[in-house]
């Protein structure tokens, strides 16, 4: 029986523009979108899709679907997952779906969901380099009404039952779950594969599905934010060296661990 | 009109980004420079599969079917790492032989290169150094079914990693052919690997009475000169887009390097002597590229533009080799030292320079083509 996953894929700025590059507007409380560098899929979704590869390199026959809410797609780099293997990309793509809260974004995900499943499987990142948050996935799991693990790192389908890797501060514990179920997954799962070739041409010749907010019955007066943004800011740094001097380098060490002290660092 | 990269091409550069930025960071192409072939081995199984062997090799022989154009997006990729493994070789003979081989020949090893069982690597130069086809003479005596190679060739890149060469040689009746050669511990095959500053595997190999098989003759007489003409245009384009990936990393890192060193109070790329510098080095990057992409693009199954070829690699040629010396030039004192990864680029910019024919070699093409 093919098993149905859905895993979710955020486009976010890509965490490594330099950061002379990154600009926030303060007066509309936004990030400027930096010129010339590209939006990337989160990294800790692209180790979702790697986990529902994992299940299908593993012998699992599996169906994976990468769903995203947004707008502004940057098709290039929403088709990654598509060229690492995933089979289906779903793009709920509306102007402004960019910058909705952590709540509306889970509401229109279910409605996707719904219209879509059922899904056997529901993963997502730990959490979306954008704005670290880790709301929306467990959000999601809540509002389906369905059993959540979060911080995966290994997982096994038998039929109807999952044998998962929870990862706790010193170590990890064995959990058994049900299908379905919503898992987050982390980055401890190991590195999302490169695309090949062959998947990079798969994905050329896939098209992603469009689905505006009307076709999954929502509108804009349905996605009222909980979360309210007061400010949003870079914060200053200075930059000062002082330089630890002393009559050698045992001495100089101590110094400079006394200096640590004084400071509270250490 | 679209000079976009298309939407393959957009996945190949960032794939191959992603992959080389870990794969072929500055310790890799330091041990290979100082003769680790592990690490060489260990590079291009990774490559085997992401499929880049397979790429321009059609589908029906177990490729990709993707362009020249899209080749020359991955090639610059790896021209911007330095990566140290033989796609440009690996994709310019399964070319030629696509190109020009029998049927026989293509449906043998075109499928074994995509897969990366099979590693064909030019082999043209000889003693005189010269990449004028005209001038081969390595010696191939007809005996019954078998060519018997006795000879020469030179300055054969990743030689060491082949399984095959893709070699011009003179038969006995004074003919030029084509000939693919199984090199892989051969017997009658010597390689002597040569101090190069390229920073990758070159060798001689010297062919005593070697026996191969007509039946690996690709082309004879003017199909083979023909061939052979368009596999030094190939590697001519195939270098200057490693080039022309190379050149826009330099920039790059002066750019960085200039924002970030200080001097008199103030970053050394807020004089204006330094930012000349860097506008000149910035607009010889991109003119390659276009010239770059113009020639791949002009590559299909029918032929290619003998004229953007040559301009290409003249440009190439001339103008990331100057650009890397600027780069010394703003990178100061510590763009000198062996420690600083600047010389990798400079180096492998000079080998890069003269492979495939130099800018002389090159105008006298394009003289030629203009009908000069």
């Amino acid at each position: 029986m093919t098993v149905r996953i859905v895993v979710l894929a955020k486009q976010v700025p890509d965490p490594e523009t330099p950061p002379s590059q990154f600009k926030i507007d303060e007066s509309t409380n936004s990030v400027v979108p930096p010129s010339g560098v590209p939006p990337v899929v989160n990294g800790f979704d692209l180790n979702a899709v790697e986990a529902a590869l994992l299940l299908r390199d593993g012998g699992a026959d599996v169906e994976i679907t990468v769903l995203s809410v947004g707008s502004e797609f940057v098709m290039d780099a929403m088709k990654k997952p598509l060229a690492m293997g995933a089979d289906r990309l779903v793009l709920v793509d509306e102007e402004g779906l960019d910058k909705i809260d952590s709540s509306a974004t889970v509401k229109v995900l279910a409605a996707a969901i719904e219209k879509d499943g059922p899904f056997d499987l529901i993963l997502g990142g730990r959490q979306a380099s954008d704005w670290d948050q880790a709301h929306v996935t467990l959000g999601l799991a809540e509002v389906l009404g369905l059993p959540l693990v979060s911080l995966v790192q290994k997982l096994e389908i038998d039929g109807d039952s999952l044998s998962l890797q929870r990862v706790i501060p010193d170590g990890y514990q064995a959990i058994t779950a049900p299908v379905p179920s919503v898992l987050t997954i982390t980055n401890e799962l190991g590195e999302p594969r490169y695309p090949n070739l062959r998947g990079i041409m798969q994905a050329s010749r896939k098209k992603p599905e469009i689905l505006s907010l009307a076709d999954l019955g929502l509108s804009a007066s349905d996605l009222t934010p909980k979360l309210e943004l007061k400010k949003l800011y870079v914060p200053e740094s200075n930059k000062q060296v002082e330089l630890i001097e002393g009559e050698d380098e045992a001495d100089s060490g101590k110094k400079l661990a006394l200096r640590l002290r004084e400071e509270k660092l250490i | 009109m679209d000079f976009g990269l298309t939407e393959t091409q957009e996945l190949i550069k960032a794939s191959a980004r992603e992959f080389l930025e870990e794969k072929s960071d500055p310790a890799v192409v330091r041990a290979v420079a100082d003769g680790d072939s592990d690490a060489i081995a260990e590079l291009w199984k990774d490559v085997v599969e992401l499929g880049w062997p397979s790429l321009t090799i059609p589908e029906e022989h177990g490729g990709a079917g993707l362009t020249f154009s899209d080749l020359a997006v991955l090639l610059e990729e790896l021209g911007a790492k330095l990566a140290p493994t033989p796609i440009v070789e690996s994709s310019i003979s399964s070319w030629i032989i696509e190109r020009f081989a029998s049927d026989s020949i293509k449906s043998d090893l075109l499928p074994k290169v995509a897969e990366g069982e099979v590693l064909i690597t030019p082999a043209i130069v000889e003693r005189d150094a010269s990449w004028d086809p005209e001038s081969t003479k390595l010696a191939a005596t007809r005996s019954g079914s078998n060519l018997v190679i006795t000879g020469e060739k030179r300055f054969v890149a990743f030689a060491e990693q082949a399984t095959h060469a893709l070699t011009l040689v003179r038969t006995d009746d004074g003919e030029p052919a084509l000939v693919v050669v199984p090199i892989w511990k051969a017997d009658g095959v010597e390689q002597t690997p040569l101090k190069h500053s390229s920073g990758v595997p070159v060798s001689s190999l010297a062919f005593n009475e070697l026996e191969v098989a007509e039946t690996n003759i690709v082309a004879t007489g003017d199909q083979a000169l023909k061939a052979a003409e368009e596999l030094i245009a190939a590697g001519g384009v195939a270098r200057s887009a490693q080039l022309a990936g190379l050149g826009r990393a330099v920039v790059d890192a002066t750019v960085e390097y200039t924002a970030n060193r200080e001097q008199f109070g103030v970053p050394v790329g807020s004089f204006q002597a330094v930012q000349h510098h860097l506008a000149d080095m910035a607009i010889a990057a991109k003119q390659v590229n276009h010239l770059v992409h113009s020639a791949a693009w002009s590559f299909s199954r029918e032929g290619y533009s003998v004229d953007t070829a040559a301009q290409a690699k003249i440009a190439a040629s001339d103008k990331i080799a100057a650009l890397c010396w600027t780069a010394h030039q703003c990178h100061g004192a510590i763009g000198f030292t062996w420690e600083h990864d600047l010389h990798l680029y400079t180096r492998r910019a000079l080998a890069w320079k003269t492979d495939y024919g130099d800018s002389a070699f090159h105008k006298e093409k394009l003289a030629n083509a203009m009908g000069l």
